[in-house]
């Protein structure tokens, strides 16, 4: 009820060039020369999350890079448990050691395509108590099955400027009727790195429809094969299968199907009737 | 310069007062804040008349007239919101070590137990109350509480006294910016008062002081109307009434009724940046604790005493590095009936005049000084056995204050200081047994908030 008060007393709250270094890693010049990890979002490193866990974790120059279409950023990968129905996904990204990542979120489907991108305005500041640190965080209800792979990156567009947030001080002062006391409000540059920490709670499970996702594998996982490949499986199941290494030829069978290599179960049969 | 975007504690502001803005309502689930208060007097511990009722009475301010040596607050709150729109809040505060008042003392205690019994500074409750609002047949904007809560509370920055509150037991109901609510107080303290610690009867429990004859109690209720937010002037004008009553006494004796009136103005630092907030209180009857101020300190007021009391105080931002802060206090007690209040002859008038200037010489050391000067007009001399009617305080005070930066929990602060006090009465005794009318005083407070 006292709002319009705050927001006042907020602009006109201890702002100032901070005399402090700005830490390295809020413009981070190496994430512009690295290069993106991988070929596409499909073979992005995916961690596989359990059904109900909680995890802490850093996005930095460790982390690997990708190229989202407006910037390129570290980021971390997951996908949701195969038993997953309904999750409440919580994830905050904590404000420490003067520097914050301001979070962007990419849902995607079961084909790796993007379907909904939660902005970081859209992340709610949380001020800290006696078991957290200030941090965004934002609770997500969603449907596993739907959109079972999601990446954590930065949002890079205000890389660089300073976040400030109330002393502890003056949230108690806020709620006691005490009058606004004269302290320095906390600041953290909002940089490519930062913690991150996420809560799934899996609210439904799923069955797993086998068909199903045998067809979306093999429709996923298109990739342009190089002809010098396909004639090493072929040849390589041809020679085991020859040599009577059978498990060896069903194996190198598994990988090709796996490649989308064609023709490599023709290749298989023909050989083994020609024994 | 770099970009700053300030996430203000209008954020919380906004969340908690149940905005239709937020989507979330209030600060979902379990949240434990806390703060502590420690202060060290170095070599002598103080009675609370040493320390407390010189900043109580408007004479002086400063670190050293704190009476809490050791105090610990720990709040508890719960929020939740709910798909239908509603939302629920439970607030329970806790405090330990809080010894001003009744017959508090700051007693350096070690660590053997039983610290103390039948007085101040024990654990309690300071708050416990649930909030209900935007129920599904409320319009919105609309919540209810009930329980035990300090309601609506306003203090100056330099005195830390508490001019604005409904401190007690009750319920109310609030729309947006206005509400209307009940809270009652049992008049005096729940500790016991007597002389050297000894209760004066074992089976009567010291809560029941204030008792009529037929030991029914004798509690004090306030009905606040309240409506906040008006904007105008360049800033935000706040409007209260309380309408206040007593049962169980004889009007004789103490003031049955009671009318207090507030007028509340915020804005910048009187038109430069910072900011400020000015009130203009008229009490009368069990009202005289500066209008507006209930709670169960209300309770010794005369029906035809009449307080008049204005507050004016804020902090400037000089420079990058350099505040202000700022109070200017009146207090003007009457009563046209009886003659005098407290037999001061025509009543009395407090005047305070603080400074406190802080300077941020990095982002974990500043140095503060809070400079107050303080004159309190009585009747006659003679009414208080004083040299003269008009007597002058004046304190200063200085010290260095260590803090930490963003990464440390709790952000503690320690803070060395040093206290000269004087008057211009030659009979005023800043301690017991002083034998000056000026004082010197060392000691270290520390603070910590989570």
């Amino acid at each position: 009820m006292k709002k319009s008060w705050f927001a006042l007393l907020g602009a006109v709250g201890l702002l100032g060039c901070s005399s402090a270094d700005q830490p390295q890693s809020s413009i981070d010049t190496t994430l512009v020369q690295t290069d993106v990890c991988c070929e596409s979002l499909v073979t992005l490193p995916w961690t596989p999350l359990e059904l109900n866990e909680s995890l802490e974790f850093s996005i930095n120059h460790n982390s690997p890079v990708w190229d989202f279409k407006t910037h390129k950023s570290y980021f971390s990968a997951f996908k949701f448990n195969q038993r997953a129905g309904n999750v409440e996904l919580t994830i905050r990204s904590v404000m420490a050691q003067g520097e914050v990542l301001q979070p962007l979120v990419a849902l995607l489907d079961v084909n790796y395509n993007v379907v909904k991108t939660i902005k970081s305005s859209e992340f709610d500041v949380r001020f800290s108590d006696a078991f957290a640190k200030n941090r965004y965080e934002k609770q997500l209800s969603l449907d596993a099955t739907k959109t079972p792979y999601f990446i954590i990156y930065a949002d890079s567009s205000r890389l660089g400027e300073k976040v400030v947030v109330p002393h502890p001080a003056k949230l108690r002062a806020e709620k006691n009727g005490d009058p606004l006391p004269i302290v320095t409000d906390p600041s953290y540059f909002i940089s490519t790195n930062g913690f991150i920490h996420i809560d799934v709670e899996s609210k439904s499970l799923s069955g797993v429809n086998n068909q199903n996702r045998a067809v979306v594998r093999s429709q996923a996982r298109k990739l342009s094969v190089l002809p010098e490949t396909q004639s090493y499986y072929h040849t390589s199941i041809e020679k085991a299968v020859q040599a009577g290494e059978i498990p060896k030829a069903l194996s190198l069978l598994d990988e090709a199907k796996a490649l989308g290599i064609e023709g490599a179960q023709e290749v298989f049969v023909k050989a083994v009737n020609a024994k | 310069m770099k970009k700053v975007s300030v996430i203000a504690a209008a954020v919380a502001a906004t969340l908690a007062a149940g905005s239709a803005l937020a989507e979330d309502k209030v600060n979902q689930g379990w949240q434990v804040n806390g703060y502590g208060h420690l202060l060290y007097n170095v070599g002598q511990s103080l009675d609370v008349d040493e320390t407390w009722h010189h900043r109580r009475d408007y004479r002086a301010a400063g670190a050293a007239f704190s009476g809490n040596p050791n105090q610990v607050e720990f709040t508890v709150t719960r929020g939740d919101n709910y798909e239908s729109g509603a939302w629920s809040k439970y607030v329970l505060k806790t405090e330990y070590g809080n010894n001003e008042g009744g017959n508090g003392r700051g007693f350096y205690t070690s660590s053997s137990g039983n610290e103390g019994h039948l007085e101040t500074g024990q654990l309690e409750f300071k708050e416990a109350y649930v909030e209900l609002g935007d129920l599904s047949y409320f319009t919105d904007g609309l919540s209810i509480w009930a329980g035990k809560r300090y309601l609506n509370r306003q203090s100056g920055i330099i005195t830390k006294e508490f001019w604005k509150q409904s401190s007690g037991v009750g319920g109310g109901i609030q729309y947006n910016d206005m509400g209307i609510a009940v809270v009652s107080a049992d008049a005096g303290e729940g500790s016991c008062v007597t002389t050297n610690g000894a209760a004066e009867d074992y089976s009567t429990s010291c809560k029941n002081t204030k008792l009529d004859s037929d030991g029914s109690s004798t509690t004090m209720t306030s009905v606040d109307f309240y409506y906040y937010g008006v904007e105008a002037l360049g800033g935000r004008f706040d409007f209260d009434a309380k309408v206040m009553s007593r049962t169980n006494v004889d009007e004789s004796n103490s003031a049955k009724d009671g009318l207090g009136l507030a007028i509340t103005y915020s804005r910048d630092f009187y038109g430069f940046d910072g900011w400020s907030l000015t009130g203009i209180t008229y009490g009368k009857g069990i009202a005289g604790t500066k209008g507006v101020n209930f709670g169960q300190w209300n309770g010794d007021w005369d029906k035809d005493d009449e307080s008049i009391f204005i507050t004016s105080y804020g902090v400037a931002n000089v420079t990058d590095n350099l505040q202000l802060g700022t109070e200017v206090t009146y207090w003007d007690l009457s009563n046209d009936t009886k003659g005098n209040v407290w037999s001061s002859e025509g009543g009395l008038s407090r005047l305070f005049v603080g400074l406190t200037p802080s300077y941020k010489v990095n982002d974990n050391f500043r140095m503060e000084a809070v400079l107050t000067y303080a004159q309190e007009s009585i009747g006659n001399a003679s009414d208080w056995g004083r040299q003269s009617a008009d007597t002058d305080f004046y304190t200063a005070t200085l010290a260095p204050v260590f803090t930490v930066n963003a990464d440390y929990w709790g952000r503690p602060q320690i803070k060395p200081y040093v206290t000269y006090m004087t008057s211009s009465e030659d009979s005023y005794k800043w301690s017991k047994g002083a034998s000056d009318s000026d004082e010197t005083r060392f000691g270290i407070e520390a603070e910590i908030w989570f």
